[in-house]
């Protein structure tokens, strides 16, 4: 502060020196020290200190501070704001525009569920549910975020969430876990434990099958006690005999349904035509003439006709739709 | 922690980051908030916007150095934002136009027998002169403490034209003061 002449300046431009106004309001010793010193200095600038004083010291404001209750309050209604908000904003726009509509539904599931979120609050279980067509994103009380496939359901018990994550799965999900203690996912068939990582996990009918991205993944079934730690990249199912396959995976493949695609390998037509009756949320009818097979490829979840257009020209095969009820022909 | 730090933390999601910067900055934000002449709970309101959006759009903020002048620029956008669909309703006024409703205080000045009441007076009638701009600029440097970088920010200003807005006012206000100067000067030298 003292490399600048002051000798030149006027009332109105000290008064908008900091250190200056520091001085006039008092506690700032180092000012006070030079501040003082300066005016013995130069005493013929002694009414031009004056009035910047006076008018720093005039431009004091009237003011009330917040009670710290309404700091409380308003607090509040920004945590809740924003939980509230949680499922319906995270639910990641689907990339493409036809499909939007999905979200719009998501959104609305996520409200729904809200709601009797709120309303049953001394309810033991959250229950987040997709139908068929649907997909939502879910906030875990930890941050930790689930992305729910089409027809599956998520279960946790609220109130021991904190203490104990534990969710239990049937349908097919993509787990971001936060850092933290175990976080397991309960099955029907096995459970998987993680401690923070991302994988996806399908429990569906007969399927139990973990593919780990990031992080690692103890899979274990319940019935055979067989289990597998999984590391990035890695996945395994529960195959015949209660034992569990291992498997190195396709990043770019696996859990396709996140980025509107359906990879499948060496998969029964049946269940692929499953898939497509779950993310479409429409009835398929398969002539008796259509062989059994095992097939692999991919459908886009862009619309029912170009799923079921890529599904079946492949094969030779023909399809017929009249609104929710769909007929595949040779 | 510096302000970069704790911003990053909120930028990665955590949530006790947000809240420490509701807890440092709510207090200053709704002082300023309520300067623009609008009811307390649109000022609670645009608060809590405020923070809901800083949370849902973490990821995508940018960095900054000063979280109060980054709070204080993006209150101030909402605050008048409101207003002009307020008001679009009823007139077609300019946008820029809003109210910068602050008083000054001289209690602890009259107790000190620094300023009668009578200049007290006559000094908030010469500060109710200035224009909305001014006063709110003068409420920036000797309030929230701005520098002119900050202030600029703030009421998108340049630098110069922050300085010579605030020098303006000042200046009248000066004026004013010289008025009765004498007896300032007088009575700081009996201390």
């Amino acid at each position: 502060m003292s490399e600048k002449d002051y000798t030149t300046y006027g009332a109105e431009e000290l008064a908008q020196e900091p250190g200056f106004i520091r001085w006039v309001r008092g506690g700032d010793e180092e000012a006070a020290r030079f501040w003082e010193q300066w005016m013995i200095d130069h005493p013929e600038r002694s009414e031009m200190v004056e009035s910047a004083r006076a008018l720093v010291r005039a431009l004091h404001f009237k003011e009330s501070p917040p009670k710290s209750k309404q700091i409380d309050d308003l607090w509040d209604r920004i945590n809740e704001e924003i939980e509230a908000g949680e499922e319906v904003a995270e639910t990641s726009p689907p990339r493409i525009r036809r499909l939007r509509w999905l979200g719009y539904v998501a959104a609305a599931v996520a409200l729904l569920l809200l709601v009797l979120q709120v309303w049953n609050i001394n309810r033991r279980w959250e229950v987040i549910r997709t139908e068929a067509g649907q997909r939502l994103t879910y906030v875990l009380p930890d941050s930790s975020v689930v992305e729910l496939n089409a027809a599956s359901t998520l279960r946790f018990a609220s109130r021991d969430y904190a203490r104990q994550r534990r969710v239990q799965l049937t349908g097919e999900a993509f787990f971001q876990v936060e850092e933290g203690p175990a976080f397991v996912v309960e099955t029907d068939r096995g459970a998987v434990t993680v401690l923070g990582t991302s994988f996806n996990v399908l429990a569906r009918d007969e399927d139990f099958v973990v593919d780990c991205f990031t992080g690692r993944v103890q899979v274990a079934l319940d019935r055979s006690g067989a289990a597998q730690v999984l590391t990035a990249g890695r996945g395994a199912r529960a195959a015949e005999g209660n034992t569990l396959e291992g498997y190195a995976f396709d990043e770019a493949k696996a859990a396709g349904w996140r980025r509107d695609r359906i990879y499948f390998e060496e998969t029964s037509l049946g269940s692929v035509f499953d898939e497509v009756e779950r993310q479409f949320d429409v009835d398929i009818q398969m002539g008796d003439s259509i062989p059994q097979r095992e097939v692999t490829g991919f459908f886009r979840l862009v619309h029912v006709d170009s799923a079921l257009y890529d599904l079946t020209w492949p094969l030779n095969l023909e399809y017929g739709r009249e609104g929710r009820t769909v007929t595949i022909r040779k | 922690m510096t302000d970069l730090e704790l911003w990053q933390q909120l930028k990665v999601g955590d949530r006790q980051a947000l809240e420490r910067i509701y807890r440092e900055q709510a207090p200053l934000l709704l002082r300023y908030g309520r300067k623009f002449a609008i009811s307390e709970p649109l000022v609670e309101d645009c608060v809590q916007d405020l923070f809901v959006d800083l949370w849902r759009r973490r990821e995508h903020l940018s960095d900054t150095d000063s979280i109060r002048r980054y709070l204080m620029v993006a209150l101030r956008r909402r605050i008048i934002q409101r207003l002009d669909r307020r008001r679009k309703r009823f007139s077609d006024a300019d946008p820029a136009d809003y109210d910068f409703q602050v008083e000054l205080a001289h209690d602890q000045l009259i107790i000190a027998e620094e300023l009668s009441e009578e200049q007290s007076a006559e000094l908030q009638a010469a500060f109710q002169q200035l224009s909305e701009r001014q006063r709110e600029i003068v409420y920036l440097k000797y309030f929230a403490g701005f520098e002119y970088e900050d202030i600029g920010d703030v009421m998108d200003l340049n630098y110069q034209s922050a300085r010579n807005l605030l020098s303006r006012a000042l200046k009248k206000m000066k004026e004013l003061l010289l008025a009765f100067l004498v007896l300032i000067f007088c009575v700081f030298f009996l201390f």
